[in-house]
């Protein structure tokens, strides 16, 4: 008998670590997958949106098909076209929405950023980080509106910026960029995410020489706690990242190739245990990093 | 002379109040040199930040730090002061200059009108000897080197100094007597 083409993705889009389910049947997907069947998926954020979007692009460029989606669920449907999630381009799916059944963009625009390219080109790139800081400043109020913090809107803005720029000037690949507010149960989260299918961290180093780390995950942790740069002598973009998560109580995930680092600022008074470091994860192309506020 | 940053960002057609990305540092800095050109000799440049939220380390890196290396690298003596920053355009300007002196062995400081978060009027890694002494010159205008050994407690040829290492900074001002003033 035939091996079906077909795979049953299980409901791992929760969160960044759950989405790692995900990636360990990457090798599985790209090997014998046409068709990648959703209908067990009940919820999905930004993060695990995201990366999905990346691999749906990474099995493309590879097998120069696309990655069939089958069996979405009407509200992931919804809440994936609303996301424009499908005008990357990187997926085929056979299931259609009706009109009525597409989300309103006037009634849920305000608590989300719809994912946007990053391009690699610099040029580009500034218009697209302009635009999606244009937009935020215009929705900010309803994304972060339960989050009171002195300047959070500016904190977010600089996070964006210096992320985003990390895409062209280091990672030599494009990629996407998308926020969200959402609850589960009693928590509120907003959740800003930024991916890219690039060389990662690592290999970003690998021709600057000077830095001695123990491994891929250290060499993301001294990415993001002292301003080290591949490209100059030294740089500022993760540092400050990590400082103003930091200062906002926050959780920052950084995930390159096959190693990622967590730091949970927001539990950090609870004792020592807020810095988790990972290495020999499934190998993914790239550097995805979650942001989150918990309130 | 004072430039509207927020103003000119218009003109040079970025997109205030936002000034991110090294490409609208790079076109910023570009008229700013110029601009700083006709400054006489001895003069403040006073960069009005009014309106603008937020500037990242990017546009710092290309914009704000290359106008202070001309400014005490140039034969001509330049000044250079903010005012009315936002908090987050503090706290990135404070990031880059102390990376930028750490990783340089430089430091590189710049003047405020404005009282920073840390209650001085500066931004930048200054010693607290030398930040007492910024702070002595603010308050008083002007000094001889007798009233700053008086007020700091150092010995003469320390004072002497530290007053040649801040206004190379261009954290005090020198005129042509060899007196030092605030700026």
């Amino acid at each position: 008998m035939p091996e079906s083409t077909e795979l049953i993705a299980p409901n791992r889009f929760r969160d960044p670590y759950d989405f790692e389910y995900i990636i360990d049947l990457q090798g599985k997907i790209f090997k014998s997958c046409r068709e990648l069947n959703l209908s067990r998926i009940s919820f999905i954020e930004p993060y695990s949106m995201l990366s999905l979007l990346l691999m749906g692009r990474n099995y493309l460029r590879k097998s120069g098909n696309k990655l069939k989606l089958t069996n979405i669920p009407v509200t992931i449907h919804q809440y994936l076209r609303r996301m424009d999630f499908f005008k990357a381009g990187a997926f085929d799916t056979a299931d259609t929405l009706s009109e009525r059944l597409l989300l309103k963009r006037s009634s849920f625009s305000r608590r989300v950023l719809e994912i946007t390219e990053i391009s690699n080109k610099e040029r580009e790139s500034v218009e697209a980080i302009e635009n999606i800081v244009g937009v935020f400043r215009k929705r900010a109020e309803h994304i972060l509106k339960r989050w009171l913090s002195d300047n959070i809107t500016d904190y977010f803005v600089t996070v964006i910026s210096e992320i985003c720029q990390n895409i062209y000037e280091h990672s030599l690949d494009s990629g996407y960029c998308a926020m969200q507010t959402y609850s589960i149960g009693r928590e509120n989260i907003v959740r800003l995410s930024i991916g890219d299918s690039g060389i990662g961290i690592k290999r970003s180093f690998e021709n600057s020489g000077a830095i001695a780390y123990d491994s891929p995950a250290h060499l993301i942790d001294l990415a993001l706690t002292t301003p080290i740069s591949s490209k100059r002598e030294f740089g500022y973009g993760l540092c400050q990242v990590n400082a103003i998560v930091k200062k906002l109580n926050g959780i920052i995930f950084i995930r390159s190739g096959n190693a990622s680092v967590s730091t949970l600022y927001h539990r950090k008074k609870a004792g020592p245990s807020f810095l988790f470091l990972k290495n020999d994860l499934t190998d993914f192309n790239g550097t995805q990093i979650s942001i989150s506020l918990m309130g | 002379m004072v430039i509207n940053i927020f103003k000119k960002a218009e003109e040079l057609g970025c997109k205030p109040p936002d000034l991110i990305t090294r490409p609208v540092g790079r076109t910023m800095y570009g008229y700013l040199r110029s601009a700083a050109q006709t400054v006489e000799d001895g003069g403040t440049l006073v960069l009005d930040f009014t309106g603008i939220k937020v500037i990242d380390s990017s546009f710092i890196d290309e914009m704000l730090v290359k106008l202070l290396l001309d400014a005490r690298e140039s034969p001509k003596v330049l000044y250079i002061k903010l005012r009315n920053f936002s908090v987050i355009a503090e706290i990135n300007i404070d990031l880059v200059l102390r990376s930028y002196s750490i990783h340089k062995n430089k430091k590189i400081v710049v003047i405020t009108e404005n009282i920073c978060q840390n209650n001085v009027f500066f931004i930048g890694p200054l010693s607290d000897q030398e930040k007492d002494i910024v702070e002595f010159f603010r308050i008083n205008k002007s000094a001889t080197t007798d009233d700053v050994v008086r007020f700091s407690g150092l010995a003469p040829h320390a004072v002497k100094r530290i007053l040649e290492e801040l206004h190379a900074m261009r954290a005090v001002r020198k005129n042509g007597e060899g007196n030092f003033l605030s700026v």
